[in-house]
């Protein structure tokens, strides 16, 4: 058997036969096989629960990931603040169902609105600040909402951080609470991950990639670049914040200083640069491999704290492009902003 | 010819590797052995250090045959000091590696989020929580209001409450020590202090208010921020009223800037008690540069006899790990000695047995006689648990002060010596 | 009243001069390089911890161990920094970033390996002990030393912009990169001399704060946070900004210490920032260059 690469196609050549496989997420199949894989996976890994929470929280890092890839095209600007709105959903269910002892679903509502709420609150900040302010801006923003939960430690708890939290799911035994919860997870990236990848595809994607490119000659065209700038900050805010809401009531406690500092932010960031800069199946590769990464580096003792960063370094500059930039080698249209210093 | 991969050929790799992982099985559960867990941060020398301290019971007591016969096995896990690592490690160390019991030697977040883990787990898993390291109240108060849940959970180490009689204490001995008239009271404004700023409705008023019933007047009282750094102004207003002792509660708060502002401001000739944070580590005076001298504060490096098992242990942890102690090193050499001596009561290696075993038992302990009350937390107060108080004095020595038997039995020829006489070479 | 304002601008002087120490070296690399040095924390690291490492393990004298630690820090700011990262990837600025916030971690965790905070790092700088009164506070005379070689340093290296030739040439690539290698300006020689010059007050500052300010892996971070504040507020990469924004950040920081509550100190600096960047984000200063 001999197979052949053309490009964007695998080619099998087996004695006379000719297959062909398309080796783009655009083909329908291969997503299928993936999410296919994905959904056995679970399965497979039952029986070591560290694992399925690995998966999980794997899972939460693609779910903040994906919609940052979408909001970085689409506003054309780099957020560095992104765990502000995963601290706004996380506090709101946390805080509810503490004091009201609400469950999950029931909270779900409100960490929605209020992720609407603020993203429309925020959203000017796209079309004022210039790229890189915005960067800085986002920067500050979750520092400033620590220095908050500080402030009013009373409900915030402070250090301590909020606990009690109701969990997802409630079934007798606790294996099935966990696999449930994982799979659970996993259909909330799978969601993002289509609906990103649909709107992606549609001529919102297409706006962005104009915005994403050069505001000027977007608007020229005639575009409101303001109002898609708004719709978009404002969605991708609110699916943060609902991963702020899953992993608050996945864990049962929140802590601000978990999830507003800058080693999260930090982890992020990894995340988006190691899968591929902004690519949208970039980032589940990014997440899934710092994830794993960082809990199979504990085997070597105390010593992998610095071992961690220096792998991510190397990948790094063996593979500038991340991981994701292997595959993407075969496109060639490339939408993701860049953050300048210089004032031009 | 640059690599060409697919997206699916990746996620393939992806579940190979894991699958890889899956594959490296860890050491095969024998019905013989008994599996203790230990979590905790290792990027914190805190927990990393006392996890030596839980080595040398395990080792001690597998010597001696172990618990009623069987060997014991101690596994650790990194958490890393995130929550999502640590109750990931609970829940693997209690469901896959069928540990008994589970030592977390972190603070409160990582404490609540693995209790309530372990209370998911408990009914299917049956194991024992040890927190060695968190005095939150809230933790050992949920034991009491849903003991089923909860009952698991133990805590061989202070309760905020118990916290009270410590600090109480303190001022009482600085009073004695320092004949003091007026004094000086600092107290970092973080979650864990809330009681003691605003009192535990019922049960104690404000710390000022106790101090002030011990006969000194407060005549300097202020709250700091936990990322304080710069302390001179606190330090010029309280220059400014003379009292005869400063105290500092904290525990985040950075003691070692603390330390080497003091010594250098206007309130440097005033004795200095510091409750907390970096000085009950035994690098205190060379973090401070010696500014820690006269310093009055916890410790838990002397060799201090407070029971007759406490040097050996002190004297244990450094000959075999050389490793440094602090206040979750005694906790966590109590832990697996706790579980031996409550199996021996019930005569019988069964968790519930062991449980109601615990809340009867009654051991020597390395920082004073071991019991738990109500909310599985070790009782305070001699002959139960206490802690050691020592003075910085000349090239760093500490010299026991409290309390006064143990320091009159460690120290016989040494005492307290008032700051203005350290400072200028006594 | 009066006694509280004299406190207020004792200890805006004290501390504006020592955030402007901090900050110098951010604005010199945002200045010349333009680049979001989000890795700066680790020159603080590198400071401390190559000079306690050349005492500890190498027995060197004070003296000895500081001009080591000088040379050992410009090694690694070429070496490592500007010539396998800076230089590779100015152009793509998110593989920049993320390297250098890498680099700052792979430093911080070595050092928090070999040297935990338990260790007892301590670097006996101690110019004059003890401290003086001005009025109605009492400050470290070492705090006051360190605000002095703040301004010192800052003034050294303002004359050396100005009245030298590579300033000149330093100057000219941050106002205008093209123009200046039209003029026969190196530009890859100026960003490495940038770059070894950025190295130098944050070197000092540590050398000079640390018998009074907290030495752990971690210290890093605040410093570097600070730096980017004062920086915003000065406008990016600009020297003149950056002197103002120092004092005005001392200022607000103390009078709200002094006149509220300690504790919203850092809320107020983040507060009066993030005000800044959205009414007037190029900061204090009208230029976009260096000086």
């Amino acid at each position: 058997m001999r197979i052949e690469h053309k490009r964007a196609r695998l080619v099998f050549h087996i004695k006379d036969l000719k297959l062909e496989w398309t080796i783009e997420p655009r083909y329908w199949r291969n997503p299928l096989i993936g999410v296919a894989g994905l959904a056995l996976l679970p399965l497979v890994i039952m029986s070591k629960p560290d694992y399925l929470t690995l998966l999980t929280t794997a899972n939460i890092y693609a779910a903040v990931a994906i919609p940052l890839a979408w909001q970085m095209a689409g506003i054309g600007r780099m957020n560095f603040g992104p765990q502000f709105f995963v601290g706004i959903g996380g506090f709101t269910a946390a805080l509810l169902s503490i004091h009201w002892g609400w469950g999950p679903w029931q909270t779900l509502g409100i960490v929605i609105l209020l992720g609407l709420g603020f993203g429309l609150i925020l959203s000017p900040l796209t079309t004022i600040a210039k790229g890189l302010y915005f960067s800085l801006i986002t920067l500050i923003l979750p520092l400033i909402f620590l220095e908050f939960t500080y402030v009013y430690t009373d409900i915030f708890k402070g250090e301590t951080g909020l606990s009690g939290i109701a969990h997802l799911v409630h079934f007798g035994k606790i294996r099935t609470n966990y696999i449930v919860s994982c799979y659970l997870s996993m259909g909330l990236m799978l969601i993002f991950l289509y609906v990103v990848d649909k709107i992606l595809r549609s001529r919102i994607g297409l706006y962005a990639a104009a915005i994403n490119d050069d505001e000027d000659v977007a608007e020229t065209c005639g575009l409101n670049i303001n109002g898609w700038k708004v719709l978009c900050f404002t969605i991708t805010s609110v699916m943060i914040a609902v991963t702020g809401w899953f992993a608050a009531h996945y864990y049962g406690t929140f802590a601000g200083v978990t999830y507003l500092q800058l080693p999260f932010m930090v982890k992020i960031l990894l995340i988006v640069m190691i899968g591929g800069r902004g690519e949208l199946y970039g980032a589940i590769v990014g997440a899934y491999f710092v994830a794993f990464l960082e809990q199979a580096l504990t085997i070597l003792g105390p010593i992998h704290y610095i071992v961690f960063p220096l792998v991510l370094l190397a990948l790094l500059f063996t593979l500038p492009e991340g991981l994701y930039g292997i595959y993407r080698r075969h496109k060639y249209r490339e939408y993701y902003p860049t953050m300048r210093v210089r004032k031009r | 010819m640059e690599g060409k991969m697919s997206k699916r050929i990746v996620l393939l790799i992806g579940v190979l590797g894991l699958a890889g992982m899956l594959l490296w099985v860890g050491p095969g559960h024998t019905a013989e052995t008994i599996k203790m867990g230990y979590i905790g941060n290792f990027s914190w020398p805190v927990a990393a250090d006392a996890f030596y301290a839980a080595k040398l019971a395990v080792d001690e007591i597998n010597k001696a045959g172990g618990i009623q016969g069987r060997q014991v096995e101690l596994l650790n896990e990194d958490s890393r000091g995130q929550t999502p690592m640590a109750t990931a490690a609970y829940k693997k160390l209690v469901m896959t590696k069928g540990a008994m019991m589970v030592m977390i030697a972190e603070g409160s977040e990582i404490n609540f989020a693995c209790q309530e883990a372990g209370a998911d787990l408990y009914p299917e898993f049956k194991h024992i929580a040890m927190n060695t390291c968190t005095s939150h109240e809230e933790l050992g108060d949920k034991v009491v209001k849903n003991y089923k849940r909860y009952k698991f959970y133990f805590r061989p180490f202070l309760k905020t409450t118990s916290y009270f009689q410590f600090l109480k204490e303190n001022i009482e001995a600085m009073n004695y020590l320092t004949k003091a008239k007026t004094m000086a009271l600092i107290i970092e404004d973080a979650l864990w202090t809330e009681y003691f700023r605003k009192g535990l409705l019922g049960k104690y008023p404000p710390f000022k208010e106790i101090v002030e019933g011990t006969g000194v007047k407060v005549v300097y009282y202020a709250e700091t921020a936990t990322g304080e750094k710069m302390f001179l102004p606190i330090l010029d207003a309280i220059a400014a009223k003379k009292p005869d002792y400063i105290y500092n509660l904290n525990a985040y708060s950075d003691a070692v800037i603390f330390a080497k502002q003091w010594a250098t401001s206007g309130a440097a000739d005033i004795d200095y008690y510091n409750n907390g944070g970096a000085s009950t580590m035994p690098g205190y005076w060379g973090m401070t540069g010696g500014a820690a001298l006269g310093v009055v504060c916890t410790t838990y490096t002397t060799k201090a006899a407070v029971t007759e098992r406490t040097i050996p242990f002190i004297e244990g942890v450094k000959a075999r790990y050389n490793k440094d102690l602090n206040w979750v090193s005694y906790s966590s050499y109590d832990a697996p000695y706790l579980i031996k001596t409550a199996a021996d009561l019930a005569k019988s290696t069964d968790i519930e047995a062991i449980i109601k075993s615990l809340e009867a038992v009654e051991m020597v302990g390395v920082s004073g006689k071991a019991k738990f009350d109500e909310t599985h937390t070790y009782i305070y107060g001699y002959p139960y648990q206490t802690a050691v108080r020592a003075q910085f004095q000349k090239d760093g020595i500490n010299v026991v002060v409290f309390p006064y038997d143990v320091a009159k039995a460690t120290n016989p020829d040494k005492t307290f010596v008032p700051i203005k006489k350290l400072r200028k070479g006594l | 009243m009066v006694d509280t304002i004299q406190i207020i601008l004792v200890y805006t002087f004290v501390l504006g001069s020592l955030y402007l120490l901090i900050s110098l070296g951010f604005s010199i690399v945002c200045g010349v390089l333009r680049v979001f040095h989000l890795g700066y924390g680790v020159t603080f690291i590198v400071a401390v911890y190559a000079m306690w490492m050349l005492m500890k393990e190498f027995h060197f004298g004070l003296v000895s161990a500081m001009i080591g630690m000088f040379i050992i820090q410009t090694l690694f700011t070429l070496g490592i920094i500007y010539f396998p990262v800076v230089k590779r990837y100015i152009e793509q600025e998110e593989l920049l970033l993320t390297s250098l916030i890498l680099i700052s971690l792979i430093v911080e965790e070595s050092a928090n390996f070999f040297y935990p905070v338990t260790a007892g790092v301590n670097i006996p700088t101690t110019i004059l002990p003890g401290a003086m009164k001005i009025g109605k506070a009492s400050i470290p005379i070492q705090m006051l030393i360190a605000s002095a070689v703040a301004v010192v340093t800052t003034a050294a290296f303002v004359l050396f912009l100005l009245k030298s030739r590579r300033g000149l040439v330093i100057r000219a690539v941050s106002q205008d990169i093209e123009s200046a290698q039209l003029m026969g300006a190196n530009v890859g020689r100026v960003y490495a001399l940038a770059m070894v010059l950025s190295a130098i007050p944050p070197t000092i500052c540590m050398l000079v704060i640390a018998p009074i300010w907290s030495i752990e892996p971690s210290l890093g971070l605040p410093l570097m946070m600070t730096a980017i504040l004062v920086a915003i507020l000065g406008g990016l990469g600009n020297i003149r900004g950056s002197m103002m924004a120092s004092y005005i950040v001392g200022f607000l920081s103390s009078s709200v210490a002094f006149l509220f509550n300690p504790r919203m100190m850092g809320l107020a600096t983040l507060i009066t920032v993030f005000i800044v960047l959205i009414f007037r984000p190029e900061g204090i200063a009208k230029s976009e260059s260096l000086w």
